[in-house]
């Protein structure tokens, strides 16, 4: 990497000041896709709400999961008992999965998916439903978010160990590099490690430390740089600290693109750029006067378009508090509409270059990164730092020293711990998760099992544990097992006989 | 029911003690930032800490917590499972036990819910923002609940008929040096001579926890009921996180184990002076195999083979020099070494050491803790001493 920082252009590598030469005024695509996350209760509550934010100008779906599905279970699992539905959809079926996408146009929209222990078996079900709806995979689009070693670093969802993990997103890079151009197939995730309490420096460094773990494993299995690297996409935080964080996604840029061009040698300049999603930061909205959380999550927003992010999702003011209303999620969505329509923001590309401060912040977290990644380097990379549990001690570190800080008011948390004295009433949207929609799951979950053939089950789960053994690439075994009705729970049972199971780190 | 009019009461009562506190993430939800703060802050207040860990259903809750006779159980939730978690908890704890145990919450928790929270019997529901102070002041203020008095005998009539309530108070008892709780151990039958107590030592973090959870597997197949005593260091603040039960978990619902955690205040043979008793009382309960686990090992541990009737040694590969330091120490005493996380390189070579530097006074196995592989070997070393 050249010791001078060197921002460039618009467009051009290094991708410092975005990733298009026109920035949001690119005829191609104008603004930045406005994608709400949502998912609750059973699959017909959530394809509702799709179908609800879609006519409302909504350019993207976006799913969330119940936790459940998440580890792979079924929603008939004893362990899933208090969780269906809950925070997400549930989704353990390829019929679950069809009743989600109802008359929802595959080919036209797109749909991000997060999911990361067993994304590729919700991927396999995603290409199965578009498939019947006579809609071929290299025609849909969207995102799995894919990303098992931030869940080790910081989101605690795993099922198996660090290696068959990343042994199956290679499977999905893989297939998908040939069969699903358009999909990404990894949503390299700085948000939650930010959301665990890490600093600017370290979602920036184990980010892209994450990102090289990949794209090693994918070099090691013999896929070409340039063949892949383009679909690797990046989902950051914008959290409080409105210039630093505008400059961690100059950064991320700057960095991802030497890296891939310097480290991996790739010739593509698309293979260097560093796309990103970025979500404003939920953990700094407050219960308290909730209301206050509009002004925060614009100023976010605001940030983040001024930072030229590619995809943008606002939280609901309402979400310290429970799901959020559809009212809120309304406002969320306007703030960014407002953003791209009224204040003209978004009329030249990267309008902070060049500014002495940005810049200098910019070069700053670059450096501060950088030593991060070759102390992670040096450890033999992420997998080993994460079996060491190096980057978890240092967000532990940094999330304690915040709260201290927040306890002690060195840091103002407005509304929680100064000018908190006006006791709002905290309301909340009174949105209720539809309390048939747990029995209705488990309904269609008993309906299914009892139907199906439990013969071809027991076969497709065979060849599975077989190709997983065989180190085969997993993904054309996945989706012949949806289409022959094998559930979630089933795939990731069979795997985790094969794979084993991640212990929990404590330290 | 024990109900009373004011206040808050910990079920645990008695003398001078300090407060042990469970904290757990209940159902499935992965978000520990903030429990991971509150483990540290109870800590470093003073406080005993067991940290129970991700994905806690109700069940393993109560379980622990009545194990533990606890002070306090807190519960953190981020996925919107509280009532049901919540609810399901206290019922279990409360047909169990019959009693009111101390319970907060903490997470994303909804003001709307809060009221229902609190009617079924939540103490406090902490949200984000909270101040560490609050929680500590909210411990510190609660009030000692005054036991019923029950005689010596029936005491010993419910440890006899293995009720682990009655069994884990008595524990608590003797932790808080009661004097009563004295004269009921020195009436407890001694072991029965069938008993295998088996003592587990080594370096810390070799892998003593792991390989005691392979080893309860393997005994509840041969249908042994088992009891554990993990003993952990204190820290400078007094206080301590327990964090050996963690790696036991798939045990935490089952009847046929007990577990229970202790602080090293006061170093007694590398355990603690409470460590015969408790030894006495999972013997009164008819457990068949006593498994302790040692805070730490070395030459402070002398004497730890008096207290067990195995004594099993766990190293790991490459401890290299070690090992000739030691000569002399506790590992003298042992009669078993293992090698543990036989997975790791050079687990061999460190294998071929020890037989060779013990010749054939002392067994030795190699053992993957994580698989179980080498587990029935060591079963068997054990079953001959
Ligand atoms: N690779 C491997 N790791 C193991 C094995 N046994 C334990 N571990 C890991 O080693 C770490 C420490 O294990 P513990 O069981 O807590 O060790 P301990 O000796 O009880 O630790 P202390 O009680 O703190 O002294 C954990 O991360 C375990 O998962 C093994 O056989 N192989
Ligand atoms: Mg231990």
């Amino acid at each position: 990497m050249p010791k001078k920082y060197t921002p460039g252009k618009p467009g051009e590598f290094p991708f410092t000041r975005g990733t298009r030469s026109l920035g949001y005024q690119d005829p191609k695509k104008k603004f930045w896709t406005m994608r709400m996350f949502s998912g609750f209760g059973s699959a017909e509550n959530t394809n509702e709400r799709f179908k609800k934010l879609l006519s409302e100008g909504e350019t993207g779906l976006s799913t969330a999961f119940d936790m459940p599905t998440l580890l792979g279970l079924d929603s008939d699992d004893p362990r899933a008992k208090w969780d269906i539905g809950k925070g997400g959809v549930a989704v353990c079926t390829l019929e679950d999965m069809e009743v989600l996408f109802k008359d929802i146009p595959l080919d036209k929209v797109t749909t991000s998916m997060t999911i990361n222990a067993p994304a590729a078996v919700l991927l396999a079900m995603y290409i199965a439903v578009a498939e019947k709806k006579g809609i071929s995979k290299n025609q849909i689009g969207g995102t799995i978010q894919n990303d098992i070693l931030k869940e080790y670093i910081a989101q605690k969802e795993w099922i198996f160990p660090p290696l068959p993990s990343v042994r199956l997103i290679v499977d999905t890079i893989e297939y998908c590099s040939e069969f699903v151009p358009r999909w990404n197939t990894v949503s390299i995730s700085g948000y939650h490690i930010r959301e665990a309490g890490a600093t600017a420096v370290q979602e920036l460094a184990f980010t892209l430390a994450d990102g090289i773990a990949y794209v090693e494993a994918c070099i090691k299995r013999g896929l070409r740089i340039d063949d892949f690297a383009s679909r690797l996409s990046f989902f950051f935080d914008f959290h409080n600290n409105f210039f630093e964080e505008i400059a961690k996604l100059r950064a991320a840029r700057y960095l991802w693109a030497h890296i891939i061009k310097e480290r991996f040698g790739a010739q593509n300049t698309r293979s260097m750029m560093c796309r990103m999603h970025v979500q404003t930061a939920g953990c700094t909205l407050t219960h308290q006067q909730p209301l206050n959380n509009i002004v925060r999550v614009a100023i976010q927003a605001l940030g983040a378009v001024l930072g030229n992010t590619q995809s943008l999702h606002t939280n609901s003011y309402d979400e310290e508090l429970c799901l959020p209303s559809e009212e809120a999620v309304i406002i969320a969505l306007r703030t960014q509409q407002i953003i791209a329509h009224e204040t003209g923001i978004a009329n030249v590309p990267d309008p902070l270059g060049g500014s002495p401060y940005i810049e200098g912040l910019t070069k700053k977290l670059i450096e501060d990164a950088r030593d991060y990644i070759k102390k992670i380097d040096d450890m033999g990379g992420m997998i080993k730092a994460i079996e060491k549990g190096f980057p978890q001690k240092e967000i532990r570190d940094s999330a304690w020293l915040d709260k201290k800080f927040q306890d002690d008011k060195t840091k103002i948390v407005v509304g929680a711990n100064k000018f908190n004295d006006t006791s709002e009433e905290e309301s909340c949207g009174n949105f209720e998760i539809d309390p048939q929609a747990q029995t209705r799951q488990l309904e269609r979950l008993k309906a299914f099992k009892a139907r199906k053939n439990s013969k071809l089950v027991k076969e497709s789960l065979l060849e599975i544990k077989i190709a997983a053994m065989e180190n085969k690439n997993l993904m054309p075994y996945l989706i012949e097992a949806v289409k022959n009705n094998v559930t979630l729970g089933e795939i990731c049972t069979s795997l985790k006989k094969v794979f084993g199971e991640y212990q929990e780190v404590a330290n | 029911m024990h109900q009373f009019k004011k206040g808050i009461w910990r079920v645990s009562g008695g003398g001078k003690l300090t407060t042990k506190i469970l904290l757990v993430k209940g159902g499935l939800d992965g978000h520990d930032r903030g429990i991971q703060i509150v483990t540290k802050a109870l800590r470093d207040s003073g406080f005993d800490v067991i940290y129970g860990g991700l994905y806690c259903s109700p069940e393993e809750i109560a379980a622990i917590t009545i194990q533990e006779n606890v002070d306090v159980v807190g519960i953190s939730t981020h996925s919107g499972n509280h009532l049901g978690i919540f609810s399901e908890t206290i019922k279990i704890l409360k047909e169990k036990t019959n009693t009111h145990w101390p319970i907060i919450g903490g997470g994303i928790i909804p003001a709307n819910d809060i009221p229902a929270l609190e009617k079924m019997g939540v103490d406090k529901i902490y949200l984000p923002s909270t101040n560490i102070t609050e929680i500590v002041e909210f411990i510190k203020g609660l009030k000692l609940m005054k036991r019923k008095k029950e005689s010596q005998q029936k005491t010993i009539e419910r440890i006899l008929k293995g009720e682990v309530f009655a069994a884990a108070s008595l524990m608590s008892l003797v932790e808080q040096g009661d004097n009563n709780a004295k004269k009921i151990i020195s009436k407890l039958p001694d072991l029965s001579p069938q008993t295998i107590v088996v003592g587990i030592t080594g370096f810390g973090g070799v892998g003593k926890s792991t390989l005691i959870n392979k080893l309860i597997e393997h005994f509840r197949k041969d249908r042994k009921t088992v009891g554990v005593i993990a003993c952990d260091p204190v820290s400078v603040s007094r206080g301590a996180v327990m964090g050996d039960r963690i790696r036991m978990k798939d045990h935490a619902q089952d009847e046929g184990v007990f577990i229970r955690s202790i602080v090293q205040r006061q170093n007694f043979k590398g355990v603690t002076p409470t460590t015969p008793s408790i030894i006495k009382i999972l013997g009164a309960m008819k457990k068949d195999i006593i498994i302790v686990e040692t805070a730490g090992a070395g030459q402070e541990n002398s004497g730890f083979k008096d207290l067990v009737k195995v004594l099993v040694w766990v190293s790991v590969p490459g401890l290299g020099d070690k090992i000739q330091m030691l000569k002399g120490g506790g590992i003298e005493t042992a009669n078993i070494i293992v090698v543990n996380q036989s997975d790791k390189a050079a687990s061999y070579l460190t294998f071929q050491d020890l037989k060779e530097h013990f010749e054939n006074t002392k067994k030795i196995c190699k053992t993957n803790s994580l698989t179980g592989e080498g587990i029935s070997e060591l079963v068997k070393a054990i079953k001959v001493v």
